[in-house]
């Protein structure tokens, strides 16, 4: 009976495992932007190229991978559209914690937002604001993308680890 | 039934214990495989899995029970009593003159590292190898003798020397057998920081010592600023449990996938290297990373660093830096100015990857300390450090390469990986895994993995896009005075990416563009850092005649084949 669970367990293997390569993988390097709720047709890129070292890898002290990151969405309906108070589109970096929000800058479409970011995980998010003066964002939440980092997975709750199959 | 599906397990767990698919033969065993084991003195110490990296903790994966690395365990000295191995000292400085000589003889030391007795390697009985101190220009003779259990041979890293003295068993010499001898004679061309290691099996060799320092002082005056101190660090890591050294492999070098990152950290062979220093005090670190695969990101304490010279020159233009990024076999020249009294950490700052929790964890590693007295300096070196300078020198030298920096490549390789044989859930494990690489893993958070995987299972390849051979099937034919430009791209879609530090032997190189940026500050060199989904692009100056060898310099990954060959020929 024990041989037959082993079999089956590893016969499981046999099917995953091709599966799981044929898989398409996300650019490390781009992170699509994609719309939210009335917005959600909209589209657009964050491309993330490492910034300059002499070293080959740039870094902070504390090791933190710096990036510099081109912002670009094509078209945007008018930030009124938004609210009657918004008259401008800010792209913002945000830890996958939201313990760290920072501004990259306002975003006028078709033209590429640049700035730089350190964080190990991180959100691409557009608002829609009063102004581009704040340290937060108060609008509401127009587009948004995961790093590629974001796709590390904690494997505690992973199927593989609770005997199940991944679907 | 029960039986028939028993039998059918039986099948499938036996191929946990060979490979799923045959893999290619390994080219670059026939330059290796003589390298291995003659006279290895085997089976010493139990083939024990590796502690976690510091900070992480990570269940086994399951399907891991029972399952070992198919290779022999090996520790040096055979089982025998440390003490009856001389106790190794600190390295002594050698200054060496124009026609001198010097024996250099690699053998067995007794060290004590985390309270353990251990049996290692040492040059001359010394940690590291004597640091050998000479003037550009100069030729000295070193008669290598080998005194350990298994062949050998010493590289001599860096070094633009005749092909006959480079030191690649399988390329330019046959391995020094146990108790044999070979007379290097190198020529010193470049000025700058060198450093000499075995080019056999040197998972192992160099991991356990063997290693040494080479400065060759310019004859240029004010070639390097002035400064109050010099120090020359050769940066190391050892892995180690609560019973010694874990073992390496004899057949096949285990960590074959990361390679075998190290826990207890080295500076010049101790582990509580200490400087003292004077408030104002401005200090030149020779730095050289020996370590077998790790990355370090370097920094002492909030102090100012300003960046030098790489591994053959000096920068065209001097610059600031938060932390120096040295791997495998570079070597940079950085000054440091410590301008309040206190205690500084030389650290390694990174952000780990924990690939069970995939998470990036802040960890700090403490290689040493820089103890800053309270007296100010008698000479302050101020002005000097808040200069940056200009380095016309290496800017000319570059000058005549600037015509080739724009166009096409004459090579290109891609660097990548096969990995077959593992046990399936393991590769299940690294299936889902694979959704993303940062540019550089600082530490093994995969530790079940590479513990269990060694070269048997796993073959770094260098792949010539154009002819489409691997490793040691690659044999690219130069003439002497020709300027190649190689593009190289690390494979970001492979099943375990990685970052290689690739070295060229016998020349030296510019990077002149990365993702297709130009480089705006250069230097010539002989190793390169290439992370994880870029693309370099390279000029080697071919001037120095033979045939000659490229890898990656984890030591792990060049024996799991990551290696091949270049002819530079004479010429008319």
């Amino acid at each position: 009976m024990r041989s037959t669970a082993s079999f089956i367990g590893r016969l499981r293997w046999l099917i995953i495992v091709p599966l799981l390569l044929a898989s398409d993988r996300p650019d490390l390097y781009l992170i699509p932007l994609k719309g939210t709720g009335p917005s959600s047709r909209l589209v657009g890129t964050a491309k993330l190229t490492p910034a300059r070292s002499p070293f080959g890898v740039a870094t902070t002290r504390d090791g933190q991978f710096l990036f510099n990151v081109d912002v670009d969405v094509p078209t945007l309906p008018p930030p009124t559209s938004y609210g009657p108070t918004a008259t401008v589109f800010v792209v913002w970096i945000a830890s996958a914690q939201l313990d760290r929000i920072e501004k990259l800058g306002p975003l006028v479409p078709g033209v590429a937002t640049k700035g730089r970011v350190a964080m190990p995980k991180f959100m691409v998010v557009i608002t829609a604001e009063p102004d581009a003066k704040g340290t937060k964002w108060t609008g509401p939440i127009v587009m948004r993308g995961n790093s590629p980092s974001s796709y590390l997975t904690n494997f505690s709750g992973h199927t593989m680890f609770n005997g199940g199959v991944p679907q | 039934m029960t039986i028939r599906l028993g039998v059918a397990a039986l099948i499938l767990l036996g191929s946990t214990a060979t490979p799923l698919l045959a893999q290619k033969p390994d080219s670059t065993k026939s330059a290796h495989e003589h390298m291995q084991h003659e006279g290895m003195n085997h089976g010493s110490g139990a083939n024990r899995m590796p502690p976690m990296p510091k900070g992480m903790k990570m269940p086994m994966i399951p399907g891991m029970e029972g399952i070992a690395p198919k290779m022999t365990p090996y520790l040096p000295g055979g089982g025998k009593d440390p003490a009856e191995f001389p106790l190794a000292s600190p390295r002594k400085l050698l200054d060496l003159k124009d026609g001198d000589s010097l024996d250099l003889t690699a053998g067995f030391v007794r060290r004590t590292l985390k309270g353990k007795d251990l049996v290692m390697y040492g040059f001359n009985g010394q940690y590291p190898g004597p640091l050998i101190r000479v003037r550009q220009s100069a030729t000295i003779t070193v008669r290598f003798v080998n005194q350990l259990d298994f062949p050998s041979a010493v590289h001599w890293h860096g070094i633009r020397l005749d092909n006959q003295f480079d030191g690649a068993p399988g390329v330019t010499q046959d391995p020094v057998p146990v108790g044999g001898q070979f007379i290097y004679r190198i020529h010193f061309p470049d000025p700058g920081i060198y450093w000499y290691h075995p080019h056999v099996r040197e998972d192992i060799q160099q991991d356990l010592g063997l290693y040494g320092n080479m400065v060759v002082e310019s004859g240029e005056a004010g070639y390097y600023n002035p400064v109050n101190d010099e120090q020359i660090l050769m940066l190391d890591d050892l892995l180690m449990d609560d019973e010694g050294i874990l073992p390496y492999g004899v057949e096949a070098a285990n960590y074959a996938i990361m390679g075998r990152f190290g826990n207890v950290f080295l500076v010049n062979g101790e582990p509580d290297y200490t400087l003292k220093v004077r408030k104002g005090e401005v200090v030149r670190f020779l730095l050289t990373n020996v370590a077998n695969t790790r990355t370090f990101n370097l920094s002492i304490g909030p102090n100012p660093i300003k960046l030098v010279g790489a591994d053959i020159s000096r920068f065209e233009r001097e610059e600031m830096v938060e932390s120096v990024v040295i791997a495998p076999a570079q070597r940079y020249v950085v000054e440091v100015k410590f301008d309040a009294p206190g205690t500084y950490a030389i650290t390694n700052q990174v952000q780990a990857l924990n690939n069970f929790l995939g998470e990036f964890q802040y960890t700090v590693d403490t290689l040493g300390t820089v103890v800053v007295g309270p007296e100010p300096t008698t000479r302050s070196h101020a002005r000097e450090f808040a200069a940056l300078r200009q380095v016309k020198a290496v800017s000319a030298e570059v000058e005549p390469y600037r015509r080739h920096f724009d166009r096409a490549p004459d090579k290109e390789l891609l660097l990548t990986v096969n990995i077959q044989g593992l046990p399936i859930t393991l590769t299940a494990f690294m299936s889902v895994d694979t959704m993303y690489f940062p540019p550089q893993e600082w530490v093994d958070g995969m530790r079940d993995m590479n513990w269990v995987a060694t070269t048997r299972e796993v073959r770094w390849i260098m792949r010539d896009l154009q002819t489409k051979k691997e490793n040691m099937d690659i044999v690219w034919d130069f003439k002497r005075g020709d300027v190649i430009k190689v593009r190289m791209t690390n494979d970001p879609l492979s099943m375990h990416p990685m970052s290689h530090p690739i070295h060229f032997h016998g020349q030296r190189m510019l990077i002149t563009a990365r993702n297709g940026i130009p480089e705006d500050n250069l230097a010539w060199r002989d190793t390169i850092l290439l992370p994880v989904g870029q693309t370099v692009d390279l000029l080697i100056e071919a001037t120095n005649p033979g045939k000659w060898m490229a890898h990656c310099h984890i030591a792990e990954h060049l024996e799991a084949g990551m290696m091949m060959v270049f002819n530079v020929a004479r010429g008319g």
